[in-house]
């Protein structure tokens, strides 16, 4: 039987024994390598997203030593030099003033400090002594409950005295309370010198020496900046009292809002130009500029929305125009801020929306266009049930990035600083990116512990919200 | 109504007096679809050309020919499935028991109750069995009470040959069904909303040949009551189970035209073409 010529011009080199063949064996070198690139890869992603974490980990607590900003010294009411009998003001002029000066005393007033009358000694005393009152000073602790109360009363503010009051009645705290009171908001005890939270853990021994030769006597200890009461306290000034309830609860309402504005607006977009929007010119100069609009920095969309949400509609934006009452004077609001938020992940959506919809096959729509079902009816109940998980998926990615974009936020004018909680759409408002931010900017250790605090939670509020949209498209999956 | 229904018998009796489908048969046929001059238009290139085809009631009629000569297109011409494709247009008319449903005043959602449709590929919605079948009996009774819909699901999945695999997992997703299962799940759901004409495009290339002896057994069955069209690539199968053949060919430029249109016997044993001779006896090409 003849062999039929091959159709090819040129064999292939014939194949050596299975088992023995080099350039089997080179190809799949070339896989090897390959494949380990692809790994490298992932582990150099999963090694900077470690460092991260840790970085921020490693500032949300530690070793911190403290101290009073005002001298408890001075606060505290001191019994009067003119109470003093003739033997104390003499053994306080022998301790407190430098032992040359006495030496030199008596050659300047003619006379020895024992012959002094006590009026003199006093005078001396005022006179040589810095602060002679913090003498005889009363320790805090000596003190009785009453005269704590007055410490507070003379030293911080009527208004905020009748707050604390109307938190707490005074009367019913206790002593270790009102110390604790006046320690916060008299004497403004702060951490003079934080340590990282790994150094803290592994190197306890050097920080405690360390602390003893520098800051010798004053109270140490390890500091969570990361605490319940951070979460839900005020802002106040202090890094040490502060927390974080307003911006949280800024963050949560505009990224509600935005949820609320954006998503809806955003699928019905994206279904409207995939499934009912012809192939006419003016829809493909349409799709070309959402893709655009979706790589535009966010700075701009934060210039366009004080110009249109701020200024031009502030009177919709502050509320004045629905007669809430005590509108804001501009439209630095929460809603400004969510339709601007909105803008900014609506083409992120849409180009989702999209690309989810386009992944339904097409069997799927003739199937139901062939019962005599309207394009309507099978966008409605077939399209868009099969791409919901899918277009959840997009607005997860929006939402995460709504939650963490700062500049556009910081041109709408979120507050660096609020005192009440912001309310509903026409409250002025703060963020969290934006508490962080103003925060770590500050060149002090404290605010760049609760700046990491505060990054903390914010990425737990990111979770959350993406948590929750990943269980509703698993849902969603299982229900198809 | 009456009166179309009536010029539709005139139209009929004239086609039994033209003969066209042969002298043996004596019953009259009463003819359900017919396309005159059918040219198809996809943009500016034409994919079917003075197609002249005709599709009697309660008879199967298959649509054979070579790779990309146009059956499919020609298929979906009848349900205005092509309309769904951008750009497309055609000359020529195609009746629908005399009524030309390409008329501007008619809606394609109207023609497609009537004329359904089963596709190459098995395609449930990805919902339970019994949503599958609902769907459809919704759209033209959105308030049909629970029972009622329930004796439909059940008589559309019994109408499929298709009741006894699925009546205790009707919760379970259509798409959970073996292929052939998936198959008779469209059946049915094209028969529940009550066509009168049913197309098939292949509807038995994706399945085994069990399932495919089981489908040929129900096209039979359903011929009763429906008018079935079917494209298929396989011969035998239009010799077992269609009542009548067409022959399309591609032209030299592409475009799909009938070239033979018989009895199926007639077409398999003596046809009057050459190019069908071949391909029936598969000496094509």
């Amino acid at each position: 039987m003849a062999v039929s010529p091959s159709p090819f011009p040129q064999r292939l080199p014939a194949p050596p024994e299975i088992g023995a063949d080099p350039s089997v064996r080179r190809r799949q070198r070339i896989g090897a390598i390959g494949q380990t690139g692809l790994f490298l890869s992932l582990v150099i992603a999963l090694v900077a997203l470690i460092v991260l974490l840790l970085d921020v980990v490693n500032k949300i607590g530690g070793m911190a030593v403290y101290g009073y900003k005002v001298d408890p010294l001075t606060v505290v009411p001191s019994i009067p030099l003119e109470e003093l009998s003739q033997e104390e003001l003499l053994q306080i002029a022998r301790d407190f003033i430098p032992a040359e000066r006495l030496d030199e005393l008596p050659d300047e007033l003619g006379a020895t400090l024992e012959e002094l009358t006590t009026d003199d000694l006093i005078g001396v005393i005022y006179n040589e002594v810095p602060n002679p009152e913090t003498i005889t000073a009363r320790p805090l602790d000596t003190l009785a409950d009453q005269e704590l109360i007055e410490v507070l009363d003379n030293n911080i503010t009527d208004a905020r005295f009748n707050q604390l009051n109307a938190e707490k009645p005074f009367e019913s705290r206790s002593r270790e309370e009102l110390i604790e009171l006046i320690e916060e908001e008299v004497l403004l005890e702060s951490a003079l010198k934080t340590w990282p939270l790994f150094d803290s853990l592994f190197n306890r021994q050097a920080i405690e020496e360390e602390i003893q030769a520098n800051y010798p006597g004053s109270e140490y200890g390890f500091h969570w900046w990361l605490t319940p009461e951070f979460i839900v306290s005020d802002l106040t000034t202090r890094p040490e009292t502060t927390g974080l309830r307003p911006a949280i609860i800024g963050s949560v309402l505009v990224i509600f809002f935005t949820i609320l504005f954006a998503v809806p607006v955003g699928i019905a977009a994206g279904i409207y130009l995939e499934e009912f929007a012809g192939k006419s010119r003016i829809n493909v100069l349409i799709q070309t500029n959402i893709y655009n609009l979706s790589g535009v920095p966010s700075i701009i969309y934060g210039m366009l929305g004080v110009a249109i949400f701020v200024r031009a509609l502030s009177q919709f934006s502050s509320g004045a125009a629905f007669g809430i009452p005590d509108p804001p004077p501009n439209g630095r609001t929460v809603i400004s801020a969510a339709l601007t938020m909105g803008l900014l992940i609506l083409p992120l959506i849409i180009i989702n929306t999209q690309e989810a919809i386009r992944a339904v096959p097409q069997s799927l729509r003739d199937g139901s266009l062939a019962l005599g079902a309207t394009k309507w009816q099978t966008v409605r109940h077939h399209v868009l049930p099969v791409a919901m998980p899918s277009i959840l998926t997009g607005i997860i990615l929006g939402i995460s990035r709504a939650v963490g974009e700062t500049a556009p936020l910081i041109v709408v004018g979120a507050a660096a600083f609020v005192t009440t909680d912001p309310s509903g759409l026409f409250s002025t408002f703060t963020v969290l990116p934006m508490q962080i931010y103003t925060w770590a900017k500050l060149p002090f250790d404290t605010f760049r512990n609760i700046s990491a605090a505060a990054i903390v939670v914010l990425l737990v509020v990111v979770i959350l919200f993406n948590l929750t949209a990943i269980i509703m498209r698993n849902r969603l999956r299982k229900s198809l | 109504m009456t009166q179309i229904r009536s010029l539709s018998i005139q139209s009929v009796k004239a086609v039994a007096k033209d003969g066209i489908a042969g002298g043996e048969t004596q019953a009259i046929l009463e003819t359900k679809i017919h396309a005159e001059n059918l040219c198809m238009y996809y943009g500016s290139f034409r994919a079917l050309v003075d197609v002249n085809f005709r599709a009697y009631a309660n008879k199967i009629t298959a649509i054979i020919g070579p790779s990309g000569c146009g059956k499919s297109t020609l298929l979906r011409t009848f349900n205005r499935m092509n309309d769904t494709v951008a750009d497309t247009r055609i000359e020529g008319q195609v009746t629908l028991d005399g009524e030309d449903i390409y008329a501007p005043d008619v809606d394609p959602v109207a023609v497609r109750r009537r004329v359904g449709m089963v596709f190459q590929k098995p395609n449930p919605f990805p919902k339970s069995i019994y949503d599958n079948i609902a769907f459809g009996i919704k759209l033209y009774n959105p308030r049909m009470p629970k029972s009622e819909l329930d004796a439909r699901v059940e008589a559309a999945l019994r109408g499929a040959a298709v009741w006894d695999d699925v009546k205790d997992k009707l919760k379970q997703p259509g798409t959970a069904l073996s292929g052939g299962q998936q198959q008779r799940l469209c059946i049915a759901r094209a028969i529940a909303v009550e066509p009168e004409v049913i197309l098939m495009d292949e509807p038995c290339s994706s399945l085994d040949p069990i399932s495919t002896l089981k489908i040929e057994e129900l096209m039979v069955e359903l011929k009763r009551d429906y008018t079935i069209i079917i494209v298929t690539h396989n011969m035998q199968q239009a010799a077992r189970v269609s009542d009548y053949t067409a022959m399309m060919m591609m032209r030299e430029d592409r475009a799909g035209e009938v070239i033979e249109f018989d009895e199926t016997e007639t077409i398999f044993t003596k046809p009057k073409d050459k190019r069908t001779e071949d391909y029936v006896t598969g000496r094509f090409g």
